[in-house]
């Protein structure tokens, strides 16, 4: 009886145990993958490299909007992009800011853990994805450089300033070119060595890419199809630039300055899943660079030449033809902003579009009101100069370059204020040119006469960045 | 010698007689509801004093041999009032028990393993009892026991149908999820993700949610306890509280049959519309209509029941429709003298269309709110129908449905091991799967103004699944012990439930136009998402009373979970209060007509909320990028991740006063250590927000209930109950971490941060300096979403037992909201008057700066509830034992503080479960106004 009753129980516990095999409860899988999915996978760092362009376009999302805004390209009389910086309020609080570094940091650790954790460990690791890891490294450093005075480059690490990072963009666009001459990469460097004021190796730099590619083009590139969550989220994928400037349906969208509307929107809907790509590096710039630094030696021919050359390429770019009915100009307040062929903005015509009466044609790369006409009749040093600026401000529109040739600068943000031991007090205040200070609410004002169909615009930044020129926060060749 | 042995034999057999008479005499009798009439089965009938004791059969009769000197009978069942009877010569007795709310002998389960009464507990629990439940015929749980609960307050978010609520007690306890209380039925969990899960489509803030298509056939009774130690032997996800539904058992004997309709009008609620155009041109009474019908039945082994509905609305506008299935299936059986099976098995389909809601521009009601056409009031009669037309053709090409399909089915055993011993278990599975789907036609785009005419290509589909399963087991064994003045209730017991939360999304782009499948379109993807969590917990109760008036509850709970970090393993939870029945002493000399009850408690006790599954490990996405795939960083990971604990000390006091008073106190004061906050990282380290347990929150208050019996004559009874809570609520520590958003949006938004209240709003204020400029202070503190006071009323009059008349609503103040449609309108430049002063207009300022200006007190008194009911009684020679007629109104009175409904929110309830603060009222219709007629026969 005994040996019978421990015989049931031993059954009933082995079949118990054996049992739960088919219903085991507690056997949870995480369905994401580990680090070891990863590190030391054959092809694991193409794939990496491609996070890295998925994250560059983030990070464009992340940084330009609010350069275009809180320059005079763009007002935001509507939309709930960024309120703040359209009046210069840079403002440590602001979350975009806030954003903006934490994308730029984002894309460089990525970089950085593709040349650290998984290239090396992937047996298909490539000299050319090493050197693309390094240029978008470099990348990284470029946009910090552009757009904050100082920043970390480590987690949680001490600020460095501004040049720092440009010298670490030469440093890795050097290594990038070293392993693949790569014109992305020698144009990152003709910029970094711009910004430094580096003008013999900017020119260098900027004639070897050139040479490399006359029609070099670099993108972002956006995937709309595979976007989620909303835009202050990490894989939002959609561009978020073209949403600002086109999509927004019944809201407005972004508005540019009268003299500007012939370039809006650079961006617009190219097919239900895919958006138009947004150019990081062009060869214009490298055009742009030469011009200027002729300029700054007082070679006015040689920027003619430099410009009729960039003039070139410029008419060479796509220009598509969009029908813009629906983005129309200020839908909440008809009739506040130029909307018509025939307005004359401060003497100048043929600036604004009439977006009612079928499509219209706008540069989806590059774009100018300026002729060779107006180039070989501008003569004198800081005309030429502020040419150069009206031209990089057209040929770079809705490309967040505005606001770093205007000296502008974000701050640093409140979590990383309160994160960072290293920030000191006054990196979180905003340092605004002097020269801009005074007119911060008026870079977007401009009065129209709707019976005349003429446009004055209040404050021509070109000029003020011209008369300001020897200023450390502009033109870094003067 | 034979004779002398006969006689001995007789005298030892009378002896024995005598002996057996002077030991035990047989009482037998029959239990019935005292206001139906209804016999009552599984009533324990006890020998006061003793532990003998037996229940009634399925036909509500029992026998039970007593003591001759037996003096009283103690009736004791689930939901009703404990009753002593005393014994006379009778052996054969018939005893009626009342359902009761407020009785310390009302015997609850929720919180305690197994049935228990209220007497030896020292924590609250609140019942809602059938007669309740029927005076509001709502469609959705969260509905139903709206302003029912004296410490639960329930707003729902919108008058869509299908839409989640904020159902809260004691506060928040978390920035991680919501305050939705765990949910089961019949002891078995089921889906309570009171929002849009992770993939579901964002179609504007109308927020699905999977607590609307509960079954609420055949529903016994509710149990709700609000958290703190009544919940530490739920440990996971308890902290929120517990809502416990018990549906109703078939009785034995004859087969009952009721049928019931209830029809009716649903009206969209017009009083917090900025224009009255906005309803001209979108609401639209809708037809309302409901059929039950049920039956029961069976024998004393075996008994059944069986209840189904069929319901549909027409909604309160052009779109809105909505259907529903129900049915239950009941069954117990007495398998074997100690055996005892029940199981219910309840099936639910929901099928209803939803218009585009608050955060789109999509939507017809947030853009005429918004100010998308300006002012309303200013078109001409002309420009107002060609917007009304374009607007009704938007509405016809709208298609967005949802569809829900879910089974439940809960089973349990209760085996009596001994007269001591009871070993209970449960099983059970909610099973439900819903499918939203979105087709956006280019029609529909170009109506909408986002394409121009002619275009063809940007139609698409979006379609959202999600297929839940929670599986979850409960095996007790409760051990009962009287040794001289002491009787002790020791619970050994263990749980276990699994979530299985499988969800995918398509997307398809440039579909056709009268396509209503993904494949016809130019290109599709998909996402899935996959969410499981297991937990288990082991724990040790004792429930001792002394005198049966002094009680002591102790309870122990380890509790272990899949989705804590790989360096934790079971987290112990602890629980110990008493209660003391003062007013049984023999010293107290109140009278009872003054002090019929006078109860203190106190308690202590642990309760968690489990962290996200999965967030504990480092991950990596793989993403796909232009067709290729892309690795990125994702979850960074936390090896220490584990339950946040709340850890909550009460004190009570219950008073009966006066035979007509019942009033309940309780102070609570709840700290939530290890909170699960999920601040940003560094920004130059680029990586993710990770969930950490690095928060303090407290939560601190006070619960005041009272029921009132004003008039109590044979004709008329007038009973009148109210409550008043008060919580306030803080983040006492958020161990360094940054502020961090739950909701809301950038220029205003919903933050945790040190020193506030969770999720209060945050924003600018525009103070006006002496030269007219304005010095705007940034990330202020406007105010907080979960108003500090809040309470239900209800009044109930019964006429002659047949005329019932009742009203019940809800209030609330101190909190504060935001009028998001006049920061849209402000945008059309048709913002209210007044609201901004004239020189911050003036000074050009954005919204951003003017945020404070948006935000208003939101203070309410709602009458959510009229209703009368007629009960004729048996009619037509008893073929119909009763017939009964009512009607109601629901949410008939909205007074509020605010030009916004409170209610409502556009945009302060997190996806899948996370924070809802709510608070962001705009762009979405309130809660309908549905009058209603109904007819009940039971036959």
């Amino acid at each position: 009886m005994k040996l019978y009753r421990i015989l049931l129980v031993s059954i009933i516990v082995a079949l118990t145990y054996t049992s739960c095999e088919t219903v085991d409860p507690f056997d949870v899988v995480n369905p994401n993958l580990s680090e070891e999915a990863l590190v030391g996978q054959p092809n694991s760092a193409a794939i990496w490299l491609n996070g890295l362009k998925r994250q560059t376009a983030i990070t464009v999302n992340n940084t330009f909007i609010i350069a275009e805004i809180a320059s005079d390209n763009y007002v935001n009389t509507q939309t709930f992009y960024n309120q703040f910086v359209d009046d210069l309020t840079i403002d440590y609080q602001d979350d975009d800011i806030d954003d903006a570094q934490f994308h730029i940091a984002r894309l460089r650790e990525s970089a950085l853990y593709g040349l650290e954790q998984i290239g090396p460990n992937d047996p298909n690791y490539t000299d050319d994805i090493q050197a693309d890891y390094f240029f978008y490294l470099g990348y990284s450093h470029l946009l910090a450089g552009e757009y904050f005075r100082a920043l970390a480059t480590v987690p949680g690490g001490p600020l460095q300033p501004r040049s720092a990072h440009y010298e670490l963009a030469v440093q890795y666009f050097t290594d990038s070119y070293d392993l693949n001459m790569n014109t992305a990469a020698i144009l990152g460097r003709a910029r970094a060595n711009y910004h430094l004021g580096n003008a013999t190796e900017a020119i260098a730099d900027a004639q070897q890419a050139i040479a490399l590619d006359p029609d070099f083009i670099l993108y972002a590139d956006f995937d709309p199809q595979n976007s989620t969550g909303n835009n202050n989220g990490l894989n939002y994928t959609v561009s978020d630039l073209q949403d600002a400037l086109y999509d927004r349906g019944s809201f407005d969208d972004l508005q540019p300055l009268p003299r500007l509307d012939f370039l809006d929107p650079k961006f617009s809907v190219i097919s239900a899943n895919e958006d138009a790509p947004i150019p990081i590096l062009k060869i214009e710039e490298a055009h742009l660079i030469i011009a200027e630094a002729n300029v700054s030696t007082g070679n006015v021919p040689l920027a003619q030449q430099t410009l009729q050359d960039l003039l070139g390429v410029v008419n060479g770019r796509l220009v598509r033809s969009i029908n813009d009915a629906a983005e129309d100009r200020s839908q909440r307040a008809p009739g506040s902003r130029p909307d018509t062929a025939v307005v004359v903005v401060d003497g100048r015509p043929g600036l604004v579009l009439n977006r009612d009466d079928g499509n219209v044609s706008i540069p989806a790369v590059s774009g100018t009101s300026v002729d060779t006409a107006r180039i070989l009749t501008t003569l004198g040093v800081d005309d030429m100069l502020e040419l150069v600026y009206l031209m990089r401000q057209e040929i770079f529109i809705a490309e967040g370059r505005r606001f770093t040739d205007m000296g502008l600068t974000l701050v640093i943000s409140q979590n990383e204020q309160q994160l960072n031991p290293n920030v000191a007090s006054d990196q979180i205040i905003a340092d605004i040119p002097p020269f801009l200070a005074g007119i911060s609410d008026q870079l977007d004002a401009f009065t129209y006469d709707q019976t005349a169909y003429t446009v004055s615009i209040a404050v021509d930044v070109n000029e003020v960045i011209v008369a300001n020129k020897t200023s450390d926060y502009v033109c870094p060749f003067e | 010698m034979k004779k002398r042995a006969s006689l001995l034999a007789v005298l030892l057999w009378l002896l024995c007689v005598h002996v057996a008479y002077a030991q035990s005499r047989t009482i037998s009798g029959v239990v019935k509801d005292a206001g139906t009439g209804e016999t009552l089965p599984g009533v324990a009938v006890l020998e006061k004093g003793t532990n003998n004791g037996t229940a009634t059969n399925v036909e509500g009769k029992f026998e039970l041999t007593v003591s001759e000197n037996a003096s009283t009978l103690v009736f004791k069942a689930i939901g009703r009032a404990e009753k002593e009877v005393a014994l006379g010569s009778e052996d054969y007795i018939i005893v009626q028990l009342e359902e009761s709310s407020e009785s310390l002998d009302e015997v609850v389960v929720t919180g305690q393993g197994v049935g228990i009464s209220k007497r030896r507990i020292s924590s609250t629990v609140s019942t809602i009892s059938t007669e309740e439940l029927r005076k509001a015929p709502a469609t959705q749980l969260d509905q139903l026991i709206q302003s029912k609960l004296p410490n639960a307050q329930i707003k729902l978010s919108s008058g869509q149908p299908g839409t989640a609520s904020i159902i809260r007690s004691r506060g928040p306890v978390s920035s991680n999820v919501n305050t939705t209380p765990v949910i089961m039925v019949d002891g078995v969990r089921v889906d309570n993700l009171n929002s849009n899960p992770e993939l579901g489509i964002a179609t504007g803030g109308a927020q699905s949610s999977a607590i609307a298509d509960i079954p609420l056939e055949d529903i016994d009774r509710i149990e709700y306890i609000p958290g703190g130690a009544a919940t530490t032997l739920y440990g996971a996800d308890a902290a929120n509280g517990v809502l416990q539904i018990f549906t109703r058992r078939g009785n034995a004997g004859k087969a009952r049959l009721y049928f019931e309709t209830q029809m009716g009008t649903m009206v969209g609620t017009e009083d917090f519309l900025r224009w009255d155009r906005t309803a001209d041109a979108l609401f639209d009474p809708g037809f309302v209509q409901q059929y039950r019908l049920g039956f029961s039945g069976g024998s004393q082994k075996f008994n059944y029941s069986f209840s189904g509905n069929l319901y549909q609305d027409d909604g309160f506008n052009d779109i809105n429709k909505q259907v529903r299935r129900n049915f239950r299936t009941t069954v117990a059986s007495q398998v074997t003298d100690r055996l005892k099976y029940q199981a219910s098995l309840a099936y639910s389909n929901l099928e209803f269309t939803r218009d585009y809601n608050a955060n789109t521009s999509f939507a017809r009601f947030g853009n005429l709110e918004g100010g998308s056409f300006g002012d309303l009031d200013t078109l001409s009669n002309e420009q107002f129908n060609d917007l009304k037309e374009n607007l009704r053709q938007q509405g016809e090409a709208t298609n967005i449905t949802e569809v829900i399909n879910r089974f439940q089915v809960a089973n349990n055993f209760t085996y009596d091991l001994s007269d001591k011993v009871v070993l209970s278990f449960d099983f059970g599975i909610d099973n439900r799967y819903s499918k939203q789907q979105e087709i956006a036609t280019n029609e529909l785009l170009i109506l909408k103004g986002s394409f121009p005419e002619g275009t063809t290509d940007q139609g698409y589909i979006e379609v959202a699944d999600r297929n839940f399963l929670v599986l979850s087991s409960n095996l007790n064994a409760r051990y009962s012990e009287q040794v001289g003045d002491f009787d002790f209730q020791t619970t050994l017991g263990g749980q276990l439930f699994r979530e299985n939360d499988y969800q995918t999304s398509i997307l398809a782009t440039g579909v056709a136009d009268g396509s209503e499948s993904v494949n016809n379109s130019a290109d599709q993807s998909v996402q899935d998402f996959y969410r499981t969590v297991a937990s288990y917990g082991i724990f040790v109760a004792e429930n001792v009373g002394f005198k049966n008036r002094y009680f002591l509850d102790l309870g122990l709970r380890f509790d272990g979970n899949s989705a804590f970090g790989d360096e934790i393993g079971l987290i112990p939870l602890f629980k110990i209060g008493g209660s003391y029945i003062l007013s049984d002493e023999s010293f107290w000399k109140v009278p009872t007509d003054i002090v019929s009850i006078f109860k203190l408690r106190a308690n202590y006790g642990e309760a968690t909320l489990f962290p996200t599954p999965f967030a504990n490990d480092r991950t990596f996405d793989l993403n796909p990028y232009l067709g290729n795939q892309s690795y990125t960083f994702a979850n960074p990971g936390n090896a220490d991740l584990q339950s946040e604990i709340a850890k909550t000390t009460e004190f009570g006091i219950d008073l009966g006063l006066f035979r007509r008073l019942t009033l309940n106190f309780t102070y609570y004061q709840t700290t939530t250590e290890l909170a699960l906050f999920t601040p940003p990282a560094v920004p130059s380290s680029g990586q993710a927000a990770q969930e950490e347990n690095v928060g303090e929150i407290s939560n601190e208050g006070f619960e005041i209930a009272m029921n009132l019996n004003i008039i109590n004559t044979d004709k008329h009874v007038l009973d009148f109950r109210a409550s008043y809570n008060f919580n306030e609520n803080d983040v006492i520590s958020s161990g360094g971490a940054p502020e961090f958003a739950v909701g809301g949006f950038t220029f205003l938004g919903s933050f945790v941060k040190e020193g506030q209240p969770l999720g209060y709003l945050r924003g600018a204020i525009a103070v006006q300096n002496p030269d007219g400029t304005f010095d705007i202070q940034r990330n202020q503190f406007l105010g907080t979403t979960f108003a500090p006071s809040f309470g239900t009323f209800a009044l109930d009059y019964t006429f002659n037992s047949k005329l019932n008349v009742f009203v019940n609503g809800d209030y609330q103040f101190g909190g504060q909201g935001v009028n998001v449609d006049d920061v849209l309108r402000f945008f059309g430049g048709v913002n209210d008057e007044g609201r901004i002063p004239q020189a911050a207009l003036d000074a050009n300022l954005s919204f951003f700066d003017l945020a404070g200006f948006w935000v208003e007190d939101a203070n309410y008194l709602k009458i959510r509830t009229i209703g009368a009911t007629y009960d004729f009684g048996s009619v037509w020679d008893s073929r119909l034992k009763s017939l009964e007629l009512g009607f109601t109104v629901q949410n008939p009175f909205n007074f509020v503080s605010s030009s916004f409904d409170p209610d409502v929110t556009g945009a302060g309830i997190a996806d899948q479960g996370g924070f809802a603060g709510g608070g962001f009222a705009f762009g979405t219709e309130s809660a309908p106004r549905i009058y209603l007629g109904s007819l009940r026969v039971n036959f």
